[in-house]
């Protein structure tokens, strides 16, 4: 017994890191699933075919979110046609409390431990704006906080209401399109 | 009226006692010194807020100097002429802005003006820009030069807070280690709302501690 003991905890030492790498958020993607990837290479980590209903038929349209099951979680997909006709991971969305950064913020992070977590990073943390007869109208409860490594690149945008985050979004932004 | 050191016996012990004493040497009654001393302590705390209000930062200001204001009325506060060098006054060659460096109630600010045109080839020079690095100047929560930058966060909540490594200049970021600057933008600035003055109040900061401070605004055209 006691010999079996300290093999059955390094078992499930390494299954927590394990878990914990597949939802890991980063600026370049969660888990094994990376932004660029192309959608080939997501069938095979997804282990099914992704159905597409607007890029592959309408060829105006670039872009498509098709929503799936990744390690049992909700996730949205963005993709998207490049220039060579290879359709790639464009963005990433989930509201999934396993999903943590690697200094562990997730759902219910406060705006305070995001912004002490990425220091030296560019934040923008700005509450959602509605237009009411094209006068802005800011929400008293939702807000959302952007982190990226340089001025333009890969993004994680968090979602907050009430100043604590309820969903993540990984995607390229590029200056204009802030 | 003085203040006199005597000696007193209390509970056969010697003790030594402040009294306010008149001219002529009469120890002012207790109830009459609980009532200057009473006034003393009003006067001295109008004349703190008096000064907190002098040093106070605001988004669309500092003390008395409020953005929008012409030179000639920052002329007339400071009570000396603001010497503008870069040739504002050619319209054809010269620069739309301007800065100056003056003393404001003993304390050293920039200040920075732009043309606010009134008809074709008229105008006069308006203030948009004041930057400090005093340590008397404080937010109406007490933050200025050494807060830190969470403490600025937490203070401005429900704003659009913007954070960039380097002390951010809208032409050019000067970088270096530890240097950062923390935007605050009022709601028009945020949604770079036209038609209305937008406000932003602006820390720069080294190693996550304030070290100086500007508030500019984007003024709508009159």
């Amino acid at each position: 017994m006691k010999k079996f003991l300290p093999f059955f905890l390094l078992l499930v030492a390494t299954t927590v890191v394990a878990q914990n790498k597949d939802y890991l958020l980063s600026t370049d993607g969660m888990g094994a699933i990376k932004l660029g990837m192309p959608l080939t290479e997501l069938n095979k980590l997804l282990q099914k075919e992704i159905t597409l209903k607007v890029i592959n038929i309408d060829s105006v349209r670039l872009t498509e979110t098709v929503k799936t099951k990744y390690k049992g979680i909700d996730v949205e997909i963005g993709l998207f046609k490049r220039q060579d006709n290879i359709i790639t991971v464009d963005g990433i969305k989930t509201s999934s409390p396993l999903c943590k950064t690697n200094t562990g913020l997730g759902i219910g992070t406060t705006k305070l431990q995001i912004i002490a977590a990425y220091n030296g990073y560019h934040i923008d943390a700005k509450p959602d704006f509605t237009y009411i007869d094209e006068k802005p109208v800011k929400s008293k409860t939702k807000s959302t906080v952007t982190v990226k490594e340089d001025r333009e690149g890969y993004a994680i945008i968090f979602t907050l209401v009430n100043n604590k985050v309820v969903s993540f979004e990984i995607l390229p932004i590029y200056d204009d399109e802030e | 009226m003085k203040i006199c050191c005597t000696r007193v016996r209390r509970k056969g012990r010697c003790h030594e006692k402040l009294q306010l004493v008149t001219k002529n040497q009469t120890t002012l009654k207790p109830s009459v010194m609980k009532k200057v001393y009473f006034l003393l302590l009003i006067l001295a705390a109008n004349y703190a807020a008096a000064q907190n209000k002098e040093y106070s930062i605001s988004m669309n200001g500092l003390g008395a100097l409020r953005l929008g204001m012409s030179q000639a009325k920052a002329e007339e506060l400071l009570n000396k002429k603001i010497a503008l060098t870069k040739n504002y006054l050619d319209t054809l060659n010269g620069y739309y802005e301007d800065t100056a460096n003056v003393m404001y109630k003993n304390i050293p600010v920039q200040l920075e003006f732009q043309r606010s045109y009134t008809a074709p080839n008229t105008f006069y020079m308006r203030l948009i820009g004041i930057r400090s690095s005093s340590p008397l100047c404080k937010t109406s929560d007490g933050l200025g030069v050494g807060s830190d930058n969470l403490k600025i966060v937490a203070a401005y909540n429900d704003y659009h807070i913007n954070i960039q490594p380097g002390f951010y200049n809208y032409y050019a970021t000067e970088t270096g280690k530890g240097k950062s600057t923390i935007r605050i933008l009022d709601d028009a600035a945020s949604t770079m709302l036209y038609d209305a003055n937008a406000y932003t109040l602006v820390f720069y900061l080294l190693n996550n501690k304030v070290v100086s401070f500007e508030i500019k605004g984007k003024l709508k055209e009159e």
